[in-house]
């Protein structure tokens, strides 16, 4: 049955196809309107697994705290909450305090929004499930991330508040130092796949997934994953005991939705990446491969949140130094011994 | 038909065209927008618009360079420097410099300004034609760079990085190297100035 279906639309799609490819105006339409849908497309599937994720992170904090967690919006165990809460901020009064830089303040929930679905374009769903196979793909996610700082300096800087602008400068400072070393950890699986695509990535690993073989390069990216997700125990960007809410604090309604958005569709895009580079990606057994990419994904995230609520918030200095001083050197040595591997075992 | 065809076939055309307003008009900005932090983030869009150019010839690694290395850590920079740095005293400098500038003006200040913009103009006209001869001299075909780079540009880059420009591309790391060093040291030196 939903095979059929699928056989149906892949007719469908190729009877467009060969009619557009007729000239090379309608090619282009072609191409135009195929990428909006796949736009169209991330945003739906960001947007439902943030929804999901939001409930999902209430209920591992109240697991791990021993509480129930929201229990009252439907049944079972509240899992309509997360759409109450949307209908809750999307009904909120929009401020746009007078002291604020008005553009800056307007363009950074736009920017950091962007910049998660920008992400999206290199995961890996299925062999051939990808947005776009950019043969630069571990090089354009780096970059991309870059715009992540961006939303984070204007936001901080354009609602004129001190609170907001420690916090997007210590995010920033967090985000910008442990980007390095992140680099450098996943250049080591780079160099086992010989290709930035993330599809040839997941393709090398059809043997032994890289945890294996990159353990260290492992845990520095993880260590890294917490600084730019801005998530306990580094969420400097919020530190909501000491700034009130960081770097977004004199946003409200539709405009925080944007960064609570983001944030979290940055959680599963960056636990996709995770997966990609050290578990094996979409690969598995039996089932499908995009069972098995949702399957990993989400025990990645579980894996994340399940340290976010176990840990204490370090202070900046002992993040800074801890990036510089350990998570550094040891991508260091990580990429050394991979080269060594590489060239002489 | 033939005159929509014609236009897929301007697309990359335009595409640059729109790129290339999107750059002039923000380094415009960069130089006249009037708060700094604005000119920041209009260098970061500059920056940007730059690596779309790079895309459209097909150096999607440079593009990828361009990003990465003057969004994510050189734009940065300078946005950090701008919000450590005390911006009272920046404007305070600045009405004294626009007083002074109002106060000289009885005394031929609209003179000097225009020195100035005929210096500017030389300057620009004359950086203007030297690029322009160096690329006739280079003799550089339309499109050539994305066609020798074929699908990917990543591993001839990395070829050329490390034999022909190996000794070129080593020493720049080296004074990269040093000048980061010496900021260290020059900044720790302060400090310790401070602290006794």
């Amino acid at each position: 049955m939903l095979t059929d279906i699928a056989a149906r639309l892949q007719a469908l799609f190729d009877q467009v196809h060969l009619w557009c490819s007729q000239s090379a105006f309608w090619s282009g339409v072609f191409a135009v309107g195929w990428s909006l849908f796949k736009v169209v497309l991330i945003i739906a599937f960001m947007v439902v697994n943030v929804l999901v994720l939001v409930w999902l992170e209430r209920k591992v904090s109240a697991r791990i705290q021993s509480r129930l967690g929201p229990m009252r919006v439907s049944r079972p165990h509240g899992w309509a909450q997360s759409l109450a809460d949307m209908v809750k901020l999307l009904g909120k009064e929009d401020i746009i305090p007078r002291s604020a830089d008005r553009a800056l303040f307007v363009i950074a929930p736009i920017v950091s929004f962007t910049a998660a679905l920008l992400v999206y374009v290199v995961v890996p769903m299925g062999p051939s499930a990808v947005v776009s196979d950019l043969n630069i793909g571990m090089l354009y996610l780096a970059a991309v991330t870059s715009f992540t700082v961006m939303g984070v300096l204007m936001a901080g800087w354009g609602s004129n508040s001190k609170w907001t602008l420690l916090g997007a400068m210590r995010g920033a400072a967090s985000i910008i130092s442990y980007e390095i070393p992140m680099v450098l950890a996943v250049l080591g699986v780079v160099m086992l796949a010989g290709s930035l695509s993330t599809t040839a990535i997941v393709q090398a690993q059809s043997g032994l997934w890289n945890i294996v073989l990159q353990p260290i390069g492992f845990l520095v990216f993880l260590a890294a994953l917490f600084a730019e997700l801005n998530r306990v125990p580094f969420d400097m960007a919020e530190a909501e005991s000491e700034l009130v809410s960081g770097f977004n604090t004199e946003y409200s309604g539709l405009r925080f939705a944007f960064f609570f958005l983001a944030e979290y569709a940055n959680l599963v895009a960056l636990s996709a990446i995770g997966v990609t580079l050290y578990f094996g990606g979409w690969q598995g057994p039996v089932l499908p491969p995009l069972a098995w990419f949702l399957i990993k994904t989400y025990a990645f995230i579980v894996l994340v949140m399940w340290i976010r609520w176990t840990l204490p918030r370090v202070r900046i200095d002992q993040l800074l130094s801890f990036g510089w001083k350990v998570l550094l050197p040891a991508s260091l040595v990580n990429l050394a011994v991979t080269g060594i591997y590489l060239l002489w075992v | 038909m033939s005159f929509l065809d014609g236009l897929a076939a301007l697309a990359p055309t335009i595409g640059f065209f729109v790129l290339a307003v999107i750059i002039l008009v923000s380094a415009w900005m960069v130089s006249h927008a009037r708060r700094i932090t604005h000119a920041a983030f209009f260098m970061v869009l500059v920056f940007t618009g730059v690596a779309g150019v790079f895309v459209l010839l097909g150096a999607d690694f440079l593009a990828g360079g361009q990003v990465l290395v003057y969004v994510g850590a050189i734009a940065v920079m300078f946005l950090f420097a701008i919000m450590v740095s005390d911006l009272k005293e920046i404007s305070d400098a600045e009405t004294r410099a626009r007083g002074a500038g109002t106060g000289s003006a009885a005394a031929g200040g609209t003179g000097t300004r225009k020195v100035w913009f005929v210096l500017a103009g030389l300057v620009t006209v004359g950086f203007a034609g030297l690029v322009l001869a160096a690329l006739a001299r280079s003799g550089l075909p339309a499109g050539a760079v994305g066609a020798a780079a074929g699908p990917g540009t990543t591993a001839p880059i990395a070829r050329e990085l490390f034999t022909t420009f190996l000794v070129p591309f080593e020493l720049a790391s080296v004074v990269l190297l040093v000048a980061m060093v010496g900021a260290i040291v020059l900044v720790a030196r302060e400090r310790e100035e401070e602290v006794e």
